[in-house]
């Protein structure tokens, strides 16, 4: 049993040790595929999650499969001293916008918060009691209903990026990004202020 | 039973954010393929792969070598093997159509084979001593002037020399009287001779020269 325990914080600090620029920096310079291998569990569910959120499950799949295969196909192209994870989001989100465009999808909407929120399937008040699931159900349907630019912002915060790294993903001044943190913080804690 | 939590004591929505996340990771498929073109793309494993390509190739040209020389000998030892008559494969009903139509084919099929295998033997035989002629003349005279030489006529036509060589291989030749290198006593008109020419590598005559040979 302490075995056990050993392993298991020898393995979580192994992980926690696991430095992403590191990493990429070793694998642009030798293509090692289980580098590779290393960063894709590392950062593909994040990557994966933020490209489902702005989109649908195959286009979300479809995308983070290109951003990583644009990682191995320009691995010399990673710059020293740059988030890896900034520059993968860099690349998602292009490729996003891109393939949103042409499939005519593409709706950049600065503050119109989409009418899903109405149809919330209930509105929690101090009274009632909620499941952790129903309440995870809420927060979904109300990061949904999040506009294109504030849903963005407010997940890349989530996803521990900073205001500049953020102004940087979304190529927007760092006070358009505090804005649209603004809105979407407010939205999202709406129900149980309402 | 289902846990129920007041609504004033909800997660922090950074919570909520990963457990959602949670329930949504990149599916394994995708992983796979970047996996998949990860490796392909290894410069390690790609560089294996193109010495086991290498070695494949130089292994494949070593085999289609072998089963050429072996397919080359089959052939040479089919060459030397005596033509043998085989039995014709015909069925019952066949024969009595044959036997029918031609009664004597059987007979006149053995009499062609037979003419027409004595025609392959002379010819072959004739073939054989002009090649061993061949091969004699030229090493005589390659003995003599490292130099190809033949027997011919010589006739001297006013200031011409018309030769004609004995094999008959080719038409005669007629040469000016200025172009010849001669070493042979000189002709009266209309006079014929028997020389010997020596021709060099490139089949041109260099030198006409006495013989004592009487005939050809």
């Amino acid at each position: 049993m302490i075995l056990t325990e050993k392993l298991k914080s020898w393995f979580d600090w192994r992980h926690d040790q696991f430095d992403c620029e590191r990493a990429m920096l070793a694998y642009a310079q030798n293509g090692n595929h289980k580098i590779l291998d290393s960063l894709v569990n590392r950062l593909g569910d994040d990557l994966y999650f933020y490209l489902l959120s702005q989109s649908d499950n195959a286009l979300a799949a479809d995308i983070s499969q290109q951003v990583w295969l644009k990682v191995i196909e320009k691995r010399q192209l990673y710059r020293v001293n740059k988030s890896v994870k900034a520059w993968l989001f860099s690349i998602g989100r292009n490729l996003l916008i891109d393939q949103l465009r042409m499939q005519n999808r593409w709706q950049f909407d600065e503050l119109e918060i989409q009418t899903e929120t109405e149809k919330l399937p209930f509105v929690a008040s101090p009274e009632i009691e909620l499941s952790q699931a129903q309440l995870l159900t809420q927060f979904e349907c109300l990061l949904a209903a999040l506009p294109f630019a504030q849903k963005e912002a407010w997940i890349l915060q989530q996803e521990g990026f900073s205001i500049s790294q953020i102004s940087e993903i979304t190529q927007q001044e760092p006070e358009t990004v505090k804005s649209r943190l603004r809105y979407a913080r407010a939205h999202l804690t709406m129900p149980t202020e309402s | 039973m289902k846990k129920s939590i007041s609504a004033s004591e909800q997660p922090q929505p950074h919570t909520q954010y990963e457990q959602l996340k949670k329930r949504a990771p990149l599916p394994d498929h995708v992983k796979y393929r970047i996996q998949v073109k990860a490796k392909r793309q290894d410069p390690k494993l790609k560089s294996s792969f193109m010495s086991f390509k290498s070695w494949t190739a130089l292994a494949s040209a070593v085999l289609v070598l072998i089963t050429g020389i072996n397919i080359f000998e089959f052939g040479l030892a089919q060459n030397q093997m005596p033509i043998v008559q085989s039995k014709p494969q015909v069925s019952l009903d066949e024969a009595v159509t044959i036997q029918v139509i031609e009664p004597n084919l059987a007979t006149r099929l053995s009499a062609e084979i037979i003419t027409d295998r004595q025609a392959y033997l002379a010819f072959k035989a004739s073939l054989q001593s002009q090649m061993a002629k061949l091969n004699n003349d030229y090493n005589q005279a390659q003995g003599e002037y490292e130099h190809y030489a033949k027997m011919a006529h010589l006739h001297q036509e006013n200031k011409d020399v018309k030769l004609t060589l004995c094999d008959d291989t080719i038409k005669p030749v007629y040469l000016k009287d200025d172009q010849i290198n001669k070493s042979f006593d000189a002709l009266s008109d209309s006079e014929s001779r028997l020389v010997q020419l020596v021709f060099n590598r490139q089949g041109k005559i260099v030198l006409i020269k006495n013989t004592s040979n009487t005939s050809c």
